[in-house]
């Protein structure tokens, strides 16, 4: 939880975009290891951009080396259908 | 006449020989008064101790269009921690090898035993320093997760490439698994 942003609900319509470095993609695919917990994320989690705050090309800026990765977009819904798998709002 | 003894992988005699077969040289063991000399000898009657002469995954003839894609798959050691500056591990020889080994093995098993032919075979990618196999036959495909510890078990989905007909699990990519074969064959 930030204290200079305010937690908001995501919608199960909304949009989270993704960044994918090119080595997780195959024949236009994403890799299932792609999905999984990174170890910078202080909740042990996947760091996504919520579309409501965030553009794919912004979203893609923030690598590194932008070049080097594609941006993903994943419905809230369809995320939160998986199980175990939580959308929650943490702003940085 | 060669007589093959089934060893546990995690026992102090299957650990020799696990180092043995990664150094490619030979040991002596003293038992009581007599000294035998142990050397890496690829064998035919199990997965995980096919290793062919050279060194090499080799798959059969008739499966030899997969030979490359596997053998590029050796690139994936190339990538150190962080390659995809979100904090992705790297990949050991030791893992690349054991899944390596195991696909190889059960992909030639499953044509020289049920006649079926792997349509793909790919080695890739897994998360937090894993290998993800990627194995397909007519009506099946089958995604093996080959962990860095090999005293984890290996994970296992499959479905009939539609998300119907699901497995899921764990295995000992060292034994026969000679159940798994029989599901890809069916």
């Amino acid at each position: 939880m930030s204290d200079r942003w305010p937690v908001e609900d995501i919608p199960d319509t909304d949009t989270l975009y993704m960044r994918v470095h090119r080595q997780w993609l195959r024949d236009g695919n994403v890799l299932p290891g792609c999905f999984q917990n990174r170890p910078d994320e202080a909740t042990g989690a996947m760091s996504t951009d919520w579309a409501k705050y965030a553009t794919p090309n912004e979203t893609r800026q923030r690598a590194k080396r932008p070049e080097m990765n594609a941006v993903i977009a994943l419905n809230v819904g369809q995320v939160r259908a998986i199980p175990e798998q939580r959308v929650v709002h943490s702003p940085v | 006449m060669v007589k093959t003894i089934h060893v546990a992988s995690d026992s102090e005699l299957g650990h020799l020989i696990r180092n043995l077969a990664e150094a490619r040289e030979s040991i002596d063991v003293e038992v009581n008064d007599a000294v035998y000399t142990l050397s890496l000898r690829p064998t035919v009657d199990t997965m995980d101790d096919r290793p062919p002469p050279t060194g090499e995954h080799r798959l059969p003839t008739p499966l030899r269009v997969l030979q490359t894609g596997i053998a590029l798959s050796r690139s994936l050691l190339d990538l150190a921690d962080d390659w995809d500056d979100a904090g992705a591990a790297g990949y050991d020889e030791a893992t690349w090898h054991r899944a390596v080994t195991f696909l190889v093995s059960g992909v030639s098993r499953l044509w020289e035993e049920n006649g079926v032919r792997t349509e793909r075979a790919d080695v890739l990618p897994g998360p937090r320093g894993s290998i993800d196999l990627d194995w397909r036959t007519p009506g099946h495909e089958l995604l093996v997760n080959v962990p860095p510890d090999p005293s984890q078990p290996v994970a296992y989905y499959g479905d009939d490439g539609t998300g119907g007909r699901k497995i899921k699990g764990t295995l000992n990519p060292t034994a026969p698994n000679r159940w798994l074969l029989a599901w890809l064959a069916e």
